[in-house]
């Protein structure tokens, strides 16, 4: 069992480095040290699936959920020469609806992607609307004078398919992959695959209703234009009497790592088919961005620095706390984790080294070099989202107690399920804390965001034996014995340019002293 | 120290927003890998409506998107309509043509304002998605109550009014990769223009596109004695330097570009933006929709008119006379207006002349009920003038 789930872990650890789908960029990448036999299994068994190699238990639920590498990441993709209807989209302001005033082309024109549309006007405002896709315009849905309504088709554009895949990607902000839609993937993809050809014509807002109901789209018998489904025919279907569907329950069997697992692997997973043979694959949007973020980081030199912690004394606080929660049920969480309790006093450290807040501007050259020092530690989190990993963050934890950045790490997740999390809260980050160690991680050397210069990175919790010097019972004296001890470990990685060795240790420790004893933590109250 | 965390301090994460899908697309990759914001200043000496409005065109459309522009300018007397709105409805056109006060439509929405030395105008152009509406007027405020020490505050509307009076009113612009927000500002206008310039009471005016929203106005000397065309830009001006100071390029020894003549004429398509400015078509030529009714009780006979116009040219018009004695005339009539821009004078007179014409070629006799000549004109002068009082 713990095998199994060493080696799921492994594998996950590497498809999360290898691979990072959908548009959240992350400049953070976590090295399993121990890359040993996992790569190969990896790279052997790429054509086939993964469950076999892997050796996975062949319980009966799971055979519904067999990922293998067809698993397609779940986007609604478009047969070829579709008319598509390009929506008004949301010009903010909370604006529902608002007046066409001018078309800038007509049905019949050709069109490519960022050209004009149309002009738009709500009451202050004069928007310019301009095309995502490319292909030739079959016709427009107001004319001018008329109020167009904010999330409705205002164009209908025909395009072909090649450039369908790009921009449902770029838009897939459709798919909140839920467990159950793990499932409705797999589905949806299986027409492809096969030989037969079942073109399935249907709008995106069409699929995202079959998918909310949990049905295969593929069933559906259409009756709209050239045999494409439509709403109707969806609701029909469901209220008709569904046939054996996946039910939602099934999935709630699957045991927590083994949802994480299937997680990363469906969402992760390359959506393509297998590979006979050598192929040259340009990067995708997202990949091609986060290669970009990345290469930016490259220009940081690098220094890491590990230690680990005992966290027996924050344990038992953490038990504490958790009562005290239970009893008053004031807060919107049950109970926290131990990520509160280490932002906080990451930030109290903070205080005494205020460079590790801080980030280097006009840094080409080391004569315009300066460093910023901020006030406000807004520290960021990674956080495992259905579409990949992001780095949202906590603003003024300075300023907060650990229940209101507990609270704040709820809303957080609470955003994340929904696939919601607004930009306010990637922006204006200042230091990262990474914490894997729910998956696992001993030595870790995460890559630091290209506006900060220190990052840190948790890994897992462990309960290891450890030299102390005890009193024993019978003499009264002092031995060394042998204990067992939880022990994390943390690995910093800081800007080699502008912050020195030691100062990163110096942080460390004082770090550590506040976790290791936490009631230092209150005596830096104010 | 800054208040205020707008998303103009995007840092180099830039992550896609699955709540609007229009972030999504704005971003080529090269845009993403560098942010290189520069902030730039320019204050225009000028004080030709036309000039100004083309200038802060050019910095609109020809920089570069990654330029914050703060643009500080102001105008010798003007009547400023919004992108989609009716000028017959927001403005008194007729008094406007009378007194020769130009009449401009901007390119961005919002209501009708009325512009003249003692008002100081404030564009911000900057990237799409940093654009928020209460941005720029935080700013503002923020600009007035530190360094001039005037008690403003930003409105519901996205307005910035002192006491419960508004002093500045502000529209918006949104292109794929820049947005801008302009405003107004009354230092020192006076007042009585603007009510009798701006006060229009056409109830039978209906018309598509944006109405104004009038509102209580005061000026900033009201509150200041040190307020000023000259201290308001320069509180202005130094707030936001300061503010986005980390933008700002500070090889260069001046904060702020004063624009004049000569700089202007060394753009060309500034010139071909003001030309653009003045044409017909595009302030009366882009009016939406509308339909106007009026009635008078001339001696003759008690006529109804109802206007129907698309692009400011009359497309219908109907005139229902109470007397059929005249109906044949004013069918004449009819015919002739339609097709001509509405409320030009010229094109009025055009018409009637035309009726004037056929009425004479075909004997005063159109349709067989004799009307003498000189009823013939009278009636024809009475409705020519009643129009051209009316629209």
């Amino acid at each position: 069992m713990f095998l199994r789930s060493f080696n799921v872990f492994r594998v996950c650890f590497h498809i999360l480095h290898v691979l990072n789908q959908n548009f959240q960029y992350f400049s953070h990448r976590l090295v399993n040290n121990k890359r040993t036999k996992c790569n190969s299994i990896f790279i052997k068994s790429r054509s086939s699936s993964l469950s076999t190699k892997l050796k996975l238990p062949t319980n009966p639920y799971l055979k519904k959920f067999n990922p293998t590498y067809y698993v397609r990441d779940l986007h609604t993709s478009y047969p070829n020469n579709a008319v598509v209807p390009f929506l008004l989209a949301d010009i903010g302001e909370g604006i529902t609806e608002c007046e066409v005033v001018q078309w800038f082309i007509q049905p019949g024109d050709n069109i490519s992607e960022f050209d004009k549309i149309c002009e738009v006007q709500s009451d202050k405002a004069s928007v310019e609307i301009t095309s995502r896709y490319t292909g030739v315009i079959k016709k427009l849905h107001y004319n001018v004078g008329e109020m167009a309504k904010v999330g409705n088709p205002i164009v209908d554009i025909e395009t072909d398919s090649s450039n369908e895949l790009e921009s449902s990607l770029i838009n897939s902000e459709v798919s909140p992959p839920s467990p159950s839609a793990q499932v409705q993937s797999i589905n949806i993809t299986e027409p492809l695959i096969s030989g037969e050809k079942t073109h399935t014509l249907a709008t995106p807002a069409v699929r995202r209703v079959a998918r909310e109901h949990n049905i295969d789209i593929s069933n559906i018998k259409g009756t709209g234009k050239n045999g494409r489904i439509t709403k109707e025919n969806i609701l029909n279907y469901v209220a008709a009497g569904k046939e054996a569907q996946p039910s939602k329950e099934s999935n709630y069997i699957l045991i927590h790592f083994y949802q994480l697992f299937h997680k990363t692997i469906a969402k992760t997973t390359h959506p393509h088919i297998e590979v006979v043979e050598d192929k040259l694959v340009p990067l995708s949007f997202i990949q091609k961005s986060m290669f970009k973020t990345m290469s930016r980081s490259l220009k940081i030199p690098h220094f890491g620095y590990s230690d680990e912690y005992i966290l027996d004394d924050i344990i038992a606080s953490r038990n504490l706390i958790n009562d005290y929660i239970t009893k008053n049920n004031q807060f919107s969480f049950n109970k926290i984790s131990f990520m509160p309790i280490f932002i906080k006093s990451f930030s109290v450290a903070l205080k005494k080294f205020p460079i590790l807040n801080a980030c280097v501007i006009d840094d080409d050259d080391a004569n315009t070099a300066k460093l910023k020092f901020r006030r406000s530690h807004n520290i960021g989190i990674a956080m495992d989202t259905p579409g990949g990993l992001v780095v949202p963050n906590i603003k003024n934890v300075q300023a907060k107690s650990i229940f209101e950045i507990a609270s704040d790490i709820r809303r957080l997740q609470e955003a994340r399920e929904k696939n919601a999390i607004p930009p306010n809260d990637f922006q204006e980050g200042t230091i990262t804390l990474s914490n894997i160690g729910n998956i696992g991680g001993t030595s870790l050397s995460p890559v630091i965001v290209s506006s900060e210069v220190c990052i840190a990175a948790i890994g897992k919790l462990q309960k290891v034996p450890r030299f102390e010097d005890v009193k024993d019972e019978v003499t009264g004296q002092l031995v060394e014995k042998v204990v067992g001890k939880h022990v994390i470990p943390v690995s910093f990685s800081a800007d080699h340019r502008v912050i020195d060795g030691a100062t990163v240790a110096r942080f460390s420790q004082e770090w550590k002293n506040l976790l290791e004893n936490p009631i230092l933590l209150s005596a830096e109250l104010r | 120290m800054r208040p205020l965390f707008p998303p103009l301090l995007v840092r180099n994460i830039i992550i896609k927003s699955r709540t609007s899908q229009q972030f999504s697309r704005f971003f080529s990759s090269d845009e993403i890998s560098s942010r290189d914001l520069v902030f730039k200043c320019f204050i225009s000496k000028s004080m030709d409506p036309w000039t100004n409005i083309a200038f802060e065109e050019w910095l609109f459309k020809d920089t570069n998107p990654q330029e914050i522009i703060l643009f500080l300018w102001r105008n010798n007397s003007c009547a400023v309509i919004g992108r989609n709105q009716n000028p017959w409805k927001e403005c008194n056109v007729r008094l406007l043509q009378k007194h020769d006060i130009p009449l401009i439509r901007r390119k961005s929405g919002g209501g009708t304002v009325f512009h003249d030395i003692g008002n100081t105008n404030y564009t911000l152009i900057m990237p799409r998605i940093d654009f928020t509406r209460k941005h720029t007027a935080e700013l503002v405020v923020r600009a007035l109550t530190t360094r001039l020490d005037i008690p403003a505050y930003v409105t519901e509307r996205h307005d910035i009014a002192v006491n419960g009076l508004k002093v500045s009113g502000s529209a918006f612009k949104l292109v794929m990769r820049r947005a801008y927000h302009h405003g107004t500002m009354l230092i020192d206008t006076d007042l009585d223009r603007i009510k009798r310039y701006l006060n229009v009471e056409r109830q039978n005016l209906i018309t598509k596109g944006v109405e104004s929203f009038p509102s209580p106005v005061t000026n900033l000397c009201n509150y200041s004695s040190t307020v000023s065309h000259e201290s308001f830009c320069e509180a202005v001006k130094d707030y936001f330097t300061e503010y986005y100071r980390d933008y700002v390029n500070h090889g260069s020894n001046k904060s702020a570009t004063t624009v004049d003549e000569e700089f202007i004429s060394n753009i060309p398509k500034v010139a071909e933006y003001r030309e653009e400015f003045k044409t017909w078509e595009w302030v009366y030529g882009q009016t939406p929709d509308f339909t106007h009714k009026f009635e008078k009780e001339f001696e003759w006979s008690h006529v109804k008119a109802l206007f129907e116009s698309k692009n400011g040219i009359i497309t219908a018009i109907t005139l229902t006379p109470s007397n059929i004695k005249y109906h044949n005339l004013i069918n004449a009539l009819e015919d002739s207006f339609e097709g001509r821009k509405y409320g030009d004078e010229k094109d009025i007179d055009n018409a009637l002349n035309d009726v004037r014409v056929s009425e004479q070629l075909s004997g005063s006799n159109i349709g067989g009920t004799s009307i003498s000549t000189s009823e013939m004109q009278r009636v024809v002068n009475d409705i020519g003038k009643w129009i051209k009082e009316s629209s």
